[in-house]
Protein backbone atom coordinates (compact mmCIF):
# COMPACT_ATOMS: atom_id res chain seq x y z
CA UNK A 1 0.00 0.00 0.00
CA UNK A 2 1.14 3.53 -0.67
CA UNK A 3 1.69 6.42 1.64
CA UNK A 4 -2.00 6.75 2.94
CA UNK A 5 -1.74 10.57 3.04
CA UNK A 6 -1.35 11.12 -0.62
CA UNK A 7 -3.62 8.05 -2.43
CA UNK A 8 -7.02 9.41 -3.38
CA UNK A 9 -10.28 8.44 -1.84
CA UNK A 10 -10.68 6.18 -4.65
CA UNK A 11 -8.14 3.93 -4.09
CA UNK A 12 -8.59 4.00 -0.14
CA UNK A 13 -12.12 3.15 -0.43
CA UNK A 14 -11.33 -0.21 -1.86
CA UNK A 15 -9.29 -1.08 0.97
CA UNK A 16 -11.71 -0.12 3.15
CA UNK A 17 -14.76 -1.37 1.54
CA UNK A 18 -12.52 -4.39 1.15
CA UNK A 19 -11.83 -4.17 5.13
CA UNK A 20 -8.10 -4.56 4.45
CA UNK A 21 -7.74 -0.42 5.46
CA UNK A 22 -9.31 0.51 9.01
CA UNK A 23 -10.92 3.83 8.72
CA UNK A 24 -9.51 4.05 12.18
CA UNK A 25 -5.62 3.48 11.19
CA UNK A 26 -6.49 5.61 8.68
CA UNK A 27 -8.05 8.41 10.34
CA UNK A 28 -4.77 8.39 12.93
CA UNK A 29 -2.37 8.62 10.34
CA UNK A 30 -3.94 12.12 8.63
CA UNK A 31 -4.39 13.67 12.13
CA UNK A 32 -0.25 12.45 12.90
CA UNK A 33 0.27 14.14 9.56
CA UNK A 34 -1.95 17.61 10.49
CA UNK A 35 -0.06 17.61 13.72
CA UNK A 36 3.15 17.78 12.53
CA UNK A 37 2.98 19.58 9.46
CA UNK A 38 0.06 22.40 10.37
CA UNK A 39 1.96 24.44 12.63
CA UNK A 40 3.63 26.10 9.21
CA UNK A 41 0.85 25.29 6.30
CA UNK A 42 -1.86 26.42 8.74
CA UNK A 43 -4.35 24.50 6.62
CA UNK A 44 -6.83 23.96 9.56
CA UNK A 45 -8.49 26.51 11.50
CA UNK A 46 -9.96 24.23 14.04
CA UNK A 47 -8.94 20.10 13.50
CA UNK A 48 -11.56 17.96 14.66
CA UNK A 49 -9.53 15.12 16.50
CA UNK A 50 -11.83 13.68 19.02
CA UNK A 51 -15.01 14.24 16.83
CA UNK A 52 -12.86 12.58 13.66
CA UNK A 53 -11.79 9.02 15.93
CA UNK A 54 -15.25 8.88 16.56
CA UNK A 55 -17.09 8.92 13.21
CA UNK A 56 -13.80 6.59 12.34
CA UNK A 57 -15.16 4.23 14.63
CA UNK A 58 -18.14 4.38 14.28
CA UNK A 59 -17.35 3.91 10.19
CA UNK A 60 -15.46 0.92 11.37
CA UNK A 61 -18.21 -0.64 13.04
CA UNK A 62 -20.50 -0.40 10.62
CA UNK A 63 -18.53 -1.51 7.76
CA UNK A 64 -17.19 -4.51 9.57
CA UNK A 65 -21.21 -5.14 10.21
CA UNK A 66 -21.64 -4.95 6.62
CA UNK A 67 -22.96 -1.80 6.24
CA UNK A 68 -20.70 0.22 3.96
CA UNK A 69 -22.26 3.35 2.67
CA UNK A 70 -20.59 4.12 -0.61
CA UNK A 71 -17.34 5.27 -1.91
CA UNK A 72 -17.08 8.31 0.76
CA UNK A 73 -17.22 5.89 3.73
CA UNK A 74 -14.31 6.13 6.30
CA UNK A 75 -12.68 9.18 3.94
CA UNK A 76 -11.08 12.19 5.63
CA UNK A 77 -12.68 15.21 4.26
CA UNK A 78 -12.03 18.70 5.30
CA UNK A 79 -14.59 20.96 5.40
CA UNK A 80 -14.10 24.71 4.29
CA UNK A 81 -14.83 27.09 7.62
CA UNK A 82 -17.86 28.90 5.75
CA UNK A 83 -20.08 25.47 5.89
CA UNK A 84 -22.30 25.47 9.50
CA UNK A 85 -21.07 22.65 11.09
CA UNK A 86 -23.88 21.94 14.44
CA UNK A 87 -21.85 22.75 17.49
CA UNK A 88 -18.98 23.17 15.98
CA UNK A 89 -16.88 26.72 15.83
CA UNK A 90 -17.66 27.89 12.53
CA UNK A 91 -15.78 31.12 11.69
CA UNK A 92 -15.83 31.86 7.88
CA UNK A 93 -12.29 32.68 8.44
CA UNK A 94 -13.82 36.23 10.48
CA UNK A 95 -12.99 37.54 13.83
CA UNK A 96 -16.63 38.39 13.70
CA UNK A 97 -18.00 35.00 13.71
CA UNK A 98 -14.76 33.29 16.21
CA UNK A 99 -17.17 32.18 18.80
CA UNK A 100 -19.75 31.63 16.39
CA UNK A 101 -21.27 27.69 17.16
CA UNK A 102 -24.38 26.87 14.84
CA UNK A 103 -27.10 25.10 15.66
CA UNK A 104 -27.83 23.20 12.90
CA UNK A 105 -25.14 22.26 10.22
CA UNK A 106 -25.31 23.33 6.47
CA UNK A 107 -27.16 20.33 4.18
CA UNK A 108 -23.98 19.66 2.24
CA UNK A 109 -22.22 18.97 5.33
CA UNK A 110 -25.20 16.58 6.27
CA UNK A 111 -24.96 14.71 2.70
CA UNK A 112 -21.40 13.99 3.33
CA UNK A 113 -21.56 12.67 6.71
CA UNK A 114 -24.98 11.10 5.22
CA UNK A 115 -22.21 9.56 2.84
CA UNK A 116 -19.71 8.32 6.04
CA UNK A 117 -16.90 10.81 5.68
CA UNK A 118 -14.26 11.32 8.54
CA UNK A 119 -14.76 15.08 9.67
CA UNK A 120 -11.10 16.13 9.46
CA UNK A 121 -11.21 19.72 10.83
CA UNK A 122 -12.79 22.94 9.97
CA UNK A 123 -10.82 24.50 7.08
CA UNK A 124 -8.41 27.57 6.41
CA UNK A 125 -9.58 30.34 4.18
CA UNK A 126 -9.34 33.88 2.98
CA UNK A 127 -11.43 35.95 5.23
CA UNK A 128 -15.05 35.93 4.66
CA UNK A 129 -14.49 34.38 1.51
CA UNK A 130 -13.28 37.66 -0.92
CA UNK A 131 -10.22 37.41 -1.37
CA UNK A 132 -7.96 34.99 -3.33
CA UNK A 133 -4.26 34.86 -1.86
CA UNK A 134 -5.24 32.51 1.67
CA UNK A 135 -3.86 35.51 3.76
CA UNK A 136 -5.64 35.51 7.07
CA UNK A 137 -4.38 37.76 10.03
CA UNK A 138 -7.26 36.39 12.34
CA UNK A 139 -6.00 32.57 12.09
CA UNK A 140 -2.90 32.76 10.52
CA UNK A 141 -1.94 32.55 6.75
CA UNK A 142 -2.00 29.59 4.49
CA UNK A 143 1.33 28.64 2.91
CA UNK A 144 1.45 26.98 -0.48
CA UNK A 145 2.86 23.41 0.27
CA UNK A 146 5.43 23.52 -3.19
CA UNK A 147 7.16 26.33 -1.57
CA UNK A 148 6.03 28.25 1.93
CA UNK A 149 7.10 31.83 0.55
CA UNK A 150 4.22 31.55 -2.50
CA UNK A 151 0.35 31.81 -1.77
CA UNK A 152 -2.25 29.05 -1.72
CA UNK A 153 -4.21 31.20 -3.10
CA UNK A 154 -7.95 31.81 -1.94
CA UNK A 155 -10.56 31.66 -0.43
CA UNK A 156 -10.60 27.97 -0.62
CA UNK A 157 -7.04 28.03 -0.06
CA UNK A 158 -6.82 25.26 3.16
CA UNK A 159 -8.41 22.88 1.34
CA UNK A 160 -6.79 22.66 -1.24
CA UNK A 161 -3.18 23.16 0.02
CA UNK A 162 -4.20 20.50 2.57
CA UNK A 163 -4.57 18.38 -0.56
CA UNK A 164 -1.52 18.84 -1.77
CA UNK A 165 0.36 18.73 1.51
CA UNK A 166 -1.74 15.23 2.21
CA UNK A 167 -3.41 16.39 5.23
CA UNK A 168 -6.73 15.81 3.93
CA UNK A 169 -7.97 13.53 1.41
CA UNK A 170 -11.14 15.70 0.04
CA UNK A 171 -11.72 19.05 0.38
CA UNK A 172 -14.98 20.88 0.42
CA UNK A 173 -14.78 24.27 -1.26
CA UNK A 174 -17.01 27.03 -2.18
CA UNK A 175 -16.81 29.54 -5.30
CA UNK A 176 -17.80 32.98 -5.46
CA UNK A 177 -15.78 34.33 -8.18
CA UNK A 178 -12.92 31.65 -8.43
CA UNK A 179 -12.31 30.45 -4.48
CA UNK A 180 -12.53 26.61 -5.86
CA UNK A 181 -10.48 26.72 -8.89
CA UNK A 182 -8.40 29.69 -8.08
CA UNK A 183 -6.26 27.92 -5.19
CA UNK A 184 -7.05 24.28 -7.00
CA UNK A 185 -4.80 25.87 -9.81
CA UNK A 186 -2.00 27.15 -7.11
CA UNK A 187 -1.72 24.10 -5.53
CA UNK A 188 -1.89 22.20 -8.02
CA UNK A 189 -4.82 19.62 -7.39
CA UNK A 190 -8.12 19.47 -9.28
CA UNK A 191 -11.45 21.57 -8.28
CA UNK A 192 -15.26 21.53 -9.95
CA UNK A 193 -16.74 24.54 -9.73
CA UNK A 194 -20.56 23.40 -10.15
CA UNK A 195 -23.49 24.73 -11.80
CA UNK A 196 -25.40 27.69 -9.57
CA UNK A 197 -27.84 25.55 -7.72
CA UNK A 198 -26.89 22.05 -8.02
CA UNK A 199 -26.07 21.81 -4.80
CA UNK A 200 -27.33 23.53 -1.64
CA UNK A 201 -26.18 26.44 -0.60
CA UNK A 202 -28.41 26.63 2.67
CA UNK A 203 -26.38 27.71 5.42
CA UNK A 204 -23.27 28.28 4.43
CA UNK A 205 -22.17 32.10 4.86
CA UNK A 206 -23.46 33.99 1.49
CA UNK A 207 -20.64 35.54 0.14
CA UNK A 208 -22.40 37.01 -2.77
CA UNK A 209 -26.06 34.94 -2.63
CA UNK A 210 -26.57 35.25 -7.22
CA UNK A 211 -23.08 33.31 -7.79
CA UNK A 212 -21.82 31.54 -4.51
CA UNK A 213 -21.68 28.16 -5.28
CA UNK A 214 -20.22 25.16 -3.35
CA UNK A 215 -17.99 21.98 -4.82
CA UNK A 216 -15.52 19.30 -4.09
CA UNK A 217 -11.72 19.46 -4.88
CA UNK A 218 -9.27 16.72 -4.80
CA UNK A 219 -6.06 15.21 -6.18
CA UNK A 220 -7.69 13.48 -8.66
CA UNK A 221 -11.37 14.10 -11.06
CA UNK A 222 -12.53 10.56 -10.13
CA UNK A 223 -12.62 11.73 -6.53
CA UNK A 224 -14.43 15.45 -7.85
CA UNK A 225 -16.87 12.85 -9.33
CA UNK A 226 -17.66 10.33 -6.47
CA UNK A 227 -17.54 13.27 -4.12
CA UNK A 228 -20.18 16.09 -6.32
CA UNK A 229 -22.45 12.90 -6.19
CA UNK A 230 -22.74 12.71 -2.39
CA UNK A 231 -22.63 16.35 -2.75
CA UNK A 232 -25.35 17.68 -4.73
CA UNK A 233 -29.35 17.38 -4.79
CA UNK A 234 -32.69 18.83 -4.07
CA UNK A 235 -32.75 20.74 -0.59
CA UNK A 236 -35.94 22.32 0.14
CA UNK A 237 -34.39 24.87 2.31
CA UNK A 238 -32.62 26.70 -0.57
CA UNK A 239 -34.59 28.90 -2.84
CA UNK A 240 -32.15 28.84 -5.51
CA UNK A 241 -31.57 24.98 -5.90
CA UNK A 242 -31.87 23.32 -8.84
CA UNK A 243 -35.08 20.03 -8.91
CA UNK A 244 -33.22 18.12 -11.54
CA UNK A 245 -32.10 14.12 -11.57
CA UNK A 246 -28.83 13.48 -11.28
CA UNK A 247 -26.72 11.18 -13.26
CA UNK A 248 -23.43 9.16 -12.37
CA UNK A 249 -20.86 11.43 -12.77
CA UNK A 250 -18.60 8.38 -12.61
CA UNK A 251 -20.03 6.50 -15.26
CA UNK A 252 -18.70 8.10 -18.06
CA UNK A 253 -15.14 9.17 -16.96
CA UNK A 254 -13.35 7.02 -18.67
CA UNK A 255 -14.61 7.86 -21.98
CA UNK A 256 -11.89 9.08 -24.45
CA UNK A 257 -12.35 12.20 -26.05
CA UNK A 258 -11.90 12.05 -29.31
CA UNK A 259 -13.95 14.35 -31.52
CA UNK A 260 -15.29 16.62 -28.27
CA UNK A 261 -15.28 20.30 -29.50
CA UNK A 262 -13.21 22.92 -27.33
CA UNK A 263 -13.58 26.61 -28.04
CA UNK A 264 -10.94 29.15 -27.02
CA UNK A 265 -12.33 32.34 -26.03
CA UNK A 266 -9.76 35.04 -27.83
CA UNK A 267 -10.78 36.64 -24.35
CA UNK A 268 -8.78 33.80 -22.10
CA UNK A 269 -5.43 34.36 -24.28
CA UNK A 270 -5.21 38.25 -23.95
CA UNK A 271 -2.49 39.49 -21.17
CA UNK A 272 -1.46 36.36 -19.76
CA UNK A 273 1.93 35.65 -17.94
CA UNK A 274 4.71 34.17 -20.42
CA UNK A 275 5.12 30.95 -18.58
CA UNK A 276 1.44 30.95 -18.79
CA UNK A 277 0.55 31.42 -22.29
CA UNK A 278 3.39 28.31 -22.89
CA UNK A 279 2.00 26.00 -20.32
CA UNK A 280 -1.00 26.78 -22.07
CA UNK A 281 -0.19 26.35 -25.41
CA UNK A 282 1.77 22.89 -24.47
CA UNK A 283 -2.00 21.92 -22.79
CA UNK A 284 -4.17 22.63 -26.22
CA UNK A 285 -1.35 20.73 -28.06
CA UNK A 286 -1.94 17.55 -25.78
CA UNK A 287 -5.71 17.70 -25.95
CA UNK A 288 -5.59 17.58 -29.70
CA UNK A 289 -3.04 14.70 -29.50
CA UNK A 290 -6.35 12.88 -27.37
CA UNK A 291 -8.42 14.12 -30.01
CA UNK A 292 -10.38 16.95 -29.20
CA UNK A 293 -11.55 19.41 -31.98
CA UNK A 294 -9.51 22.92 -30.82
CA UNK A 295 -11.02 26.03 -32.29
CA UNK A 296 -10.91 29.68 -31.33
CA UNK A 297 -13.87 31.65 -30.57
CA UNK A 298 -14.49 35.24 -30.38
CA UNK A 299 -17.05 36.34 -27.20
CA UNK A 300 -16.82 39.97 -26.88
CA UNK A 301 -19.58 39.77 -24.13
CA UNK A 302 -16.94 38.92 -21.56
CA UNK A 303 -15.58 41.67 -21.60
CA UNK A 304 -18.18 43.08 -19.32
CA UNK A 305 -17.31 40.27 -16.61
CA UNK A 306 -15.11 42.54 -14.80
CA UNK A 307 -17.61 45.55 -14.55
CA UNK A 308 -20.72 43.04 -13.53
CA UNK A 309 -17.98 40.73 -11.38
CA UNK A 310 -17.22 43.80 -9.63
CA UNK A 311 -20.96 45.32 -9.08
CA UNK A 312 -22.61 42.12 -8.13
CA UNK A 313 -20.19 41.17 -5.60
CA UNK A 314 -19.12 44.01 -4.23
CA UNK A 315 -23.13 45.26 -3.81
CA UNK A 316 -24.50 41.89 -2.11
CA UNK A 317 -21.90 41.59 0.24
CA UNK A 318 -21.91 45.42 1.36
CA UNK A 319 -25.84 44.53 1.88
CA UNK A 320 -24.56 40.98 3.64
CA UNK A 321 -22.00 43.06 6.09
CA UNK A 322 -23.79 46.59 6.33
CA UNK A 323 -24.53 46.38 10.41
CA UNK A 324 -21.19 44.68 11.08
CA UNK A 325 -19.12 47.52 9.08
CA UNK A 326 -20.75 49.99 10.93
CA UNK A 327 -20.40 48.12 14.69
CA UNK A 328 -17.13 45.90 14.07
CA UNK A 329 -15.05 47.51 11.55
CA UNK A 330 -11.85 46.72 13.33
CA UNK A 331 -12.75 42.81 13.07
CA UNK A 332 -12.55 43.37 9.16
CA UNK A 333 -8.61 43.10 7.09
CA UNK A 334 -8.56 46.32 5.29
CA UNK A 335 -8.73 44.38 2.13
CA UNK A 336 -11.84 43.08 3.24
CA UNK A 337 -12.88 46.04 4.61
CA UNK A 338 -12.36 48.15 1.82
CA UNK A 339 -14.12 45.70 -0.60
CA UNK A 340 -17.15 45.87 0.98
CA UNK A 341 -17.31 49.56 1.63
CA UNK A 342 -16.69 50.03 -1.73
CA UNK A 343 -19.49 47.99 -2.34
CA UNK A 344 -21.41 50.34 -0.24
CA UNK A 345 -20.88 52.90 -2.81
CA UNK A 346 -21.74 51.79 -5.74
CA UNK A 347 -25.38 52.52 -7.14
CA UNK A 348 -28.13 50.61 -7.46
CA UNK A 349 -28.54 51.28 -11.28
CA UNK A 350 -25.25 49.95 -11.74
CA UNK A 351 -25.85 46.71 -9.86
CA UNK A 352 -29.09 46.55 -12.39
CA UNK A 353 -26.75 47.10 -15.15
CA UNK A 354 -24.58 44.54 -13.66
CA UNK A 355 -27.30 41.91 -13.84
CA UNK A 356 -28.48 43.10 -17.35
CA UNK A 357 -24.80 42.84 -18.75
CA UNK A 358 -24.96 38.84 -17.55
CA UNK A 359 -27.96 38.13 -19.30
CA UNK A 360 -25.79 39.04 -22.33
CA UNK A 361 -23.00 36.88 -20.74
CA UNK A 362 -25.54 34.08 -20.41
CA UNK A 363 -26.59 34.69 -23.85
CA UNK A 364 -23.22 34.45 -25.62
CA UNK A 365 -22.19 31.33 -23.95
CA UNK A 366 -25.47 29.84 -24.67
CA UNK A 367 -23.96 30.82 -28.70
CA UNK A 368 -20.71 29.59 -28.23
CA UNK A 369 -22.17 26.12 -26.61
CA UNK A 370 -23.90 25.74 -30.16
CA UNK A 371 -20.36 25.63 -31.71
CA UNK A 372 -18.41 23.93 -29.35
CA UNK A 373 -19.04 21.36 -26.69
CA UNK A 374 -16.97 23.41 -24.34
CA UNK A 375 -14.80 26.59 -23.60
CA UNK A 376 -11.25 26.64 -22.41
CA UNK A 377 -8.63 29.27 -20.72
CA UNK A 378 -6.21 29.21 -17.93
CA UNK A 379 -7.47 29.63 -14.74
CA UNK A 380 -5.90 32.87 -13.92
CA UNK A 381 -3.32 34.96 -16.31
CA UNK A 382 -0.56 35.24 -13.69
CA UNK A 383 1.46 32.90 -12.19
CA UNK A 384 1.13 32.40 -8.84
CA UNK A 385 2.58 35.02 -6.92
CA UNK A 386 4.98 34.74 -3.64
CA UNK A 387 3.84 36.40 -0.63
CA UNK A 388 4.62 40.22 -0.59
CA UNK A 389 4.99 42.20 2.71
CA UNK A 390 2.48 45.36 1.62
CA UNK A 391 -0.12 42.24 1.94
CA UNK A 392 -2.89 44.61 1.58
CA UNK A 393 -2.23 46.46 -1.55
CA UNK A 394 -1.01 42.44 -2.88
CA UNK A 395 -4.84 41.29 -2.19
CA UNK A 396 -6.55 43.78 -3.76
CA UNK A 397 -3.77 43.28 -6.85
CA UNK A 398 -4.42 39.66 -7.01
CA UNK A 399 -7.98 40.02 -7.01
CA UNK A 400 -8.23 42.16 -9.83
CA UNK A 401 -6.14 40.58 -12.05
CA UNK A 402 -7.37 36.86 -11.35
CA UNK A 403 -11.35 37.41 -11.45
CA UNK A 404 -11.42 39.11 -14.94
CA UNK A 405 -10.84 35.07 -15.78
CA UNK A 406 -12.79 33.44 -12.79
CA UNK A 407 -16.00 35.22 -12.20
CA UNK A 408 -17.49 34.86 -15.92
CA UNK A 409 -18.35 31.35 -14.71
CA UNK A 410 -20.29 32.74 -11.59
CA UNK A 411 -21.72 35.82 -13.55
CA UNK A 412 -23.64 32.97 -16.28
CA UNK A 413 -23.99 30.03 -13.51
CA UNK A 414 -22.73 27.56 -16.06
CA UNK A 415 -19.43 24.43 -14.37
CA UNK A 416 -16.26 25.08 -14.24
CA UNK A 417 -13.20 21.71 -14.11
CA UNK A 418 -9.57 23.40 -13.05
CA UNK A 419 -7.12 21.13 -13.63
CA UNK A 420 -3.42 21.48 -13.31
CA UNK A 421 -1.63 22.48 -16.30
CA UNK A 422 1.91 22.12 -15.50
CA UNK A 423 4.76 23.91 -13.25
CA UNK A 424 5.72 27.00 -13.86
CA UNK A 425 9.38 28.61 -14.09
CA UNK A 426 9.39 29.32 -9.82
CA UNK A 427 8.27 25.82 -9.86
CA UNK A 428 4.53 26.20 -8.71
CA UNK A 429 1.42 24.95 -10.16
CA UNK A 430 -0.26 26.22 -12.78
CA UNK A 431 -3.71 25.50 -13.72
CA UNK A 432 -6.57 26.01 -16.68
CA UNK A 433 -10.46 25.34 -16.61
CA UNK A 434 -13.06 23.50 -18.74
CA UNK A 435 -16.24 25.54 -18.80
CA UNK A 436 -19.35 23.94 -19.57
CA UNK A 437 -23.14 23.96 -20.39
CA UNK A 438 -25.30 24.43 -17.20
CA UNK A 439 -25.05 20.80 -15.54
CA UNK A 440 -22.39 19.39 -18.11
CA UNK A 441 -20.20 18.44 -15.15
CA UNK A 442 -20.43 14.73 -16.21
CA UNK A 443 -18.71 15.53 -19.28
CA UNK A 444 -16.57 18.30 -18.10
CA UNK A 445 -15.05 15.40 -15.41
CA UNK A 446 -14.55 12.64 -18.52
CA UNK A 447 -12.52 15.79 -20.53
CA UNK A 448 -10.90 16.30 -16.89
CA UNK A 449 -9.98 12.52 -16.23
CA UNK A 450 -8.60 12.22 -19.62
CA UNK A 451 -6.58 15.34 -19.53
CA UNK A 452 -5.54 13.79 -15.65
CA UNK A 453 -3.81 10.31 -17.02
CA UNK A 454 -1.21 12.89 -18.81
CA UNK A 455 -0.13 13.76 -15.64
CA UNK A 456 0.03 17.33 -16.40
CA UNK A 457 2.38 18.27 -12.95
CA UNK A 458 5.05 16.64 -15.03
CA UNK A 459 5.24 19.16 -17.62
CA UNK A 460 7.94 21.93 -16.23
CA UNK A 461 8.83 25.12 -17.20
CA UNK A 462 12.39 25.53 -16.10
CA UNK A 463 13.33 29.27 -14.71
CA UNK A 464 15.44 30.10 -17.26
CA UNK A 465 12.28 29.17 -19.57
CA UNK A 466 14.87 27.98 -22.16
CA UNK A 467 12.37 26.39 -24.11
CA UNK A 468 10.64 29.55 -26.08
CA UNK A 469 9.39 27.74 -28.93
CA UNK A 470 7.05 26.24 -27.58
CA UNK B 1 -15.16 59.47 -6.64
CA UNK B 2 -11.85 61.32 -5.26
CA UNK B 3 -11.23 60.36 -1.18
CA UNK B 4 -13.04 63.39 -0.14
CA UNK B 5 -16.08 62.66 -1.53
CA UNK B 6 -15.78 58.60 -0.72
CA UNK B 7 -15.06 59.18 3.00
CA UNK B 8 -18.26 62.08 2.79
CA UNK B 9 -20.34 59.10 1.08
CA UNK B 10 -19.07 56.72 3.88
CA UNK B 11 -20.20 59.10 6.77
CA UNK B 12 -23.30 59.86 5.24
CA UNK B 13 -24.18 56.62 5.56
CA UNK B 14 -23.07 55.60 9.12
CA UNK B 15 -19.99 53.84 8.57
CA UNK B 16 -17.05 54.93 9.98
CA UNK B 17 -13.73 55.63 8.36
CA UNK B 18 -10.17 54.54 8.68
CA UNK B 19 -8.10 56.80 7.00
CA UNK B 20 -5.90 54.26 5.33
CA UNK B 21 -8.41 52.94 3.71
CA UNK B 22 -9.71 55.10 1.26
CA UNK B 23 -6.61 54.77 -0.89
CA UNK B 24 -7.75 51.30 -1.39
CA UNK B 25 -11.51 51.75 -1.64
CA UNK B 26 -10.37 54.60 -4.60
CA UNK B 27 -8.50 51.77 -6.46
CA UNK B 28 -11.46 49.37 -6.43
CA UNK B 29 -13.92 51.87 -7.47
CA UNK B 30 -11.61 53.28 -10.28
CA UNK B 31 -11.27 49.98 -11.53
CA UNK B 32 -15.06 49.77 -11.81
CA UNK B 33 -15.41 52.67 -13.39
CA UNK B 34 -12.73 51.37 -16.02
CA UNK B 35 -14.35 47.98 -16.29
CA UNK B 36 -17.67 50.00 -17.52
CA UNK B 37 -16.24 50.99 -20.73
CA UNK B 38 -16.97 47.93 -22.42
CA UNK B 39 -20.64 48.72 -21.74
CA UNK B 40 -20.43 51.01 -24.38
CA UNK B 41 -20.03 48.41 -26.96
CA UNK B 42 -23.60 46.57 -25.53
CA UNK B 43 -26.14 48.24 -27.30
CA UNK B 44 -29.62 48.36 -25.57
CA UNK B 45 -28.56 46.99 -22.67
CA UNK B 46 -31.04 48.82 -20.88
CA UNK B 47 -33.69 46.54 -22.43
CA UNK B 48 -32.22 43.82 -21.44
CA UNK B 49 -34.26 42.21 -18.30
CA UNK B 50 -31.87 41.94 -15.26
CA UNK B 51 -31.04 38.25 -13.98
CA UNK B 52 -32.36 37.93 -10.92
CA UNK B 53 -32.54 34.87 -9.16
CA UNK B 54 -36.37 33.21 -9.32
CA UNK B 55 -37.35 32.18 -5.90
CA UNK B 56 -40.07 29.95 -5.09
CA UNK B 57 -41.02 32.42 -2.49
CA UNK B 58 -42.00 34.61 -5.46
CA UNK B 59 -43.94 32.08 -7.55
CA UNK B 60 -46.13 30.50 -5.29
Amino acid sequence: MNDLSLMTARELGKYIKGKQLSPVELTKHMLQRIRQMDGTLRTYITPLEELAIIQAKDAENKIMKGEYLGPLHGIGVGIKDNKFTKGIRTTDGSKLFADFFPSESATVVNKLLHGGVIMLGKQNMHELAAGSTGTNPFFGTTRNPWNLEYMPGGSSGGGTASLAAGLATLATGSDTFGSIRLPASMCGVYGLKPTYGLVSTFRVFPSAWSLDTVGPMARSVGDLAIMLQVMAGYDPNDPAILRVPLPNYSEAIHNDIKGIKIGIPTYYVKGLDEDIAMLFRRAVVQLQYLGAEVKELEIPELEMSTFSGYLTVGSEAAAFHNEWLKTHPEDYSPDIRSFFLAGSLMEGRKYVQAQQARRRMVQAFEKAFQEVDMLLGPTIPIKTPKFQANWVKQNLDVVKRTLPFTVPVNLTGVPALAVPMGIDSNGLPAGMQFIGRHLSEQQLLQVGNAWEQLNPLQFKLRAETDNKTL
Amino acid sequence: MGEFLIKNNLQAQGFPVIESDLVFIKDILLTVQKAEQPLANAPYLNMEVPITVVDKELLK
